[in-house]
């Protein structure tokens, strides 16, 4: 079908298929089409709509009695499913329209912008170049042709340009008019309904509050737009009236989509945590700030849960907490437990000895270890190391560093010029006292010793009782 | 690089497990140094010290309010004589469960004694102390396990 002809508009409206239409839209699609054949002969006696020319190009064609509407909005998502294919041949007649600034902000306006937000977002032949969806600059308009469409797609997006419009703008004859527009493009567009937003949108862009609640009273008296929109818009009588520092965070929900819509709008980047009222809960300031410290635990009790070994298999924060406190408590028995072996190792343990109880390979990365001359000890007293001197550079790097010793800088240098070592050490040694002695693997190693299994985090206790 | 089991974030920071191990191999060498004590208990004790110590003073704990916690308890500990028993406190601390909260789950109190300085923290970083307290834990237990087998082999 291709009505070319302004003429044949209403035709085109009333060959409209509505019952395409998604479900939950066919409420507002048939209101829609009461306003659409109401309002059409209305339609054809506005001279604006012969005109051809990109609408949706243009900014400011949304009304220069709307002044400037000059934000632009990031894309005009008009997709809006269903078989909206009777629309389509109305697109280039309505869309192009560039005299829209004859058009005086009226009923009419807001019927038209309403039936501009039932047309399918497809791109279709000879459509498209006339009507450059991604070109749209009016948020308004976009809330308008968004309204009309999938409710619950859109909707968010409709909010954000009614946000927009109503947080944003600081011209007075731009936003009320518009906004009225906006609401009914939102709701559903009865005539009654549109007269009635029209008069409390008459107040200025100022009077955010007073329009957003009004509009959101307004809204909630529609019948279609509720499952979405009432919860919407809602949200933003109700953080206003907050002055505390979760309005940054609300006025983000509002502005940007809830958490199950699909739109693509960017966060403004605000000096607030970012926080996104999900659908379906509470948006008040307390629960959302209840929220992001769930989600902050969480996040923590996650990161505990690859930490602690066996924590995967459960779920439930409860459970996981016993792992984690029964995990802790072992690490502390078992470094009570370590620390009697060593004291009874210890006295045996004579660091002259050291270089015979290692293995001959394990000598040569030990001895910077062992050189006395290095400043190991911080109380200034030389440490009775054999001094196998093997390494000459570890060692000049120790001499040249000045007794009070800094950490970082002589250690780091320290481990980082200690040479390879052998491959048994480096399999020996776990992974930290690799790094401690930054030792170098060779492929032919010999057979690691069965004490060096006992690594394994969860194992280490049973080993030890193993041994024993 | 033949790793047993990578463990998840046991090494993404090495100059701190490396720091670690230096000051407990210092003071070792410095508690085999001393005159050394008949008293087996005296020298676990002193290993056991010496342990939390390395574990309080490594770079990636620094910054942590359960090292400072450790600390401070390690030094309430060695100013204890430790021949005493009971040790006469002037002051009667009275622990009451200030930090807790309704919606915490009911084994938090636990895991606040558990993890030094944690009686302060809300439950929140209570967790990411006791993350980085798990994690240096961890670290100290490989590290003594494989000086014992060390030194024992």
């Amino acid at each position: 079908m291709n009505c070319g002809e302004p003429s044949v508009l209403p035709h085109c409206f009333l060959n409209l298929n509505w019952d395409q239409s998604i479900d939950p839209n066919s409420q507002l699609d048939s209101a829609l089409t009461s306003i659409v054949s109401s309002n059409a002969p209305n339609l054809l006696s506005q001279s604006e709509i012969s005109s051809q020319s990109h609408y949706v190009g243009t900014s400011g064609t949304i009304g220069t009695s709307n002044g400037s509407l000059t934000s632009p909005p990031p894309e005009l998502n008009l997709s809006m499913g269903g078989g909206r294919s009777g629309l389509m041949p109305m697109l280039p007649n309505l869309v192009s329209m560039n005299h829209l600034d004859q058009f005086q902000p009226d009923h009419g306006f807001t019927e038209r912008a309403a039936r501009l937000s039932c047309f399918d977002g497809r791109n279709y032949p000879g459509f498209g170049t006339q009507f450059d969806l991604a070109s749209i600059k009016d948020k308004r308009l976009e809330a308008a042709l968004l309204g009309g469409g999938q409710v619950t797609q859109l909707l968010d997006k409709a909010q954000l340009g009614i946000s927009n419009v109503v947080n944003g703008r600081e011209d007075s004859s731009v936003s009320d008019p518009v906004s009225g527009s906006g609401q009914i493009g939102l709701a559903v567009p009865s005539d009654n309904g549109v007269r009635k937003r029209k008069a409390p949108a008459k107040g200025k862009g100022k009077e955010t509050q007073k329009i957003t609640e009004d509009k959101g009273s307004d809204t909630k008296r529609c019948k279609s737009v509720e499952s979405n929109g009432t919860q919407e818009e809602a949200i933003k009588p109700k953080p206003e009236p907050n002055g505390s520092v979760s309005t940054g965070t609300a006025e983000n929900s509002n502005g940007a989509k809830s958490k199950g819509k699909d739109t693509k709008l960017p966060e403004p980047p605000k000096d607030y945590i970012h926080v996104r009222a999900r659908r379906g809960e509470a948006t008040d300031s307390h629960s959302l700030a209840e929220r992001v410290r769930r989600e902050k635990i969480s996040q923590r009790m996650k990161l505990l849960q690859d930490l602690v070994p066996g924590c995967n298999k459960v779920v439930g924060k409860a459970v996981m907490l016993d792992e984690i406190i029964n995990y802790v408590q072992s690490l502390q028995r078992q470094v009570e437990f370590l620390s009697m072996k060593l004291a009874t190792v210890n006295p045996q343990l004579d660091f002259n000895n050291l270089p015979s109880l290692l293995p001959k390979d394990m000598q040569q990365a030990c001895a910077p270890l062992l050189n006395p001359s290095f400043p190991l000890d911080t109380s200034g007293s030389a440490l009775p190391f054999s001094s196998s001197q093997q390494q000459g550079n570890p060692l000049h790097f120790v001499s040249s560093s000045p007794s009070p010793v800094d950490p970082h800088n002589t250690i780091d240098p320290f481990f980082n010029a200690v040479p390879d070592a052998t491959s048994q050490l480096g399999a020996f040694w776990h992974d930290d006292l690799q790094n401690v002695v930054q030792m170098d693997m060779r492929p032919n190693h010999e057979e690691i010793p069965v004490s060096s299994q006992s690594f394994s985090g969860a194992m280490q206790q049973a080993h030890m009782k193993m041994e024993l | 690089m033949n790793r047993k089991n990578p463990l998840p974030n046991s090494n993404p920071n090495s100059p701190n497990s490396s720091m670690q191990a230096l000051h407990f191999l210092q003071a070792l060498a410095r508690i085999a140094r001393a005159a050394p004590k008949p008293a087996h208990s005296a020298r676990t004790r002193q290993i056991r010290h010496a342990a939390y110590a390395s574990m309080a003073h490594s770079s990636r704990s620094s910054r942590r309010t359960w090292s400072r916690a450790l600390l401070h308890r390690l030094r309430q500990w060695q100013q204890q004589r430790p021949g005493r028993l009971l040790t006469v406190r002037r002051r009667v601390r009275i622990v009451t469960p200030i930090t807790s909260r309704p919606e915490e789950p009911a084994r938090a109190e636990t895991l606040r004694q558990l993890v030094p300085g944690g009686r302060g923290m809300e439950y929140c970083n209570l967790l990411e102390e006791t993350a980085d307290y798990v994690q240096c834990l961890r670290a100290q237990v490989q590290l003594m396990q494989t000086l014992l087998d060390a030194f024992s082999s």
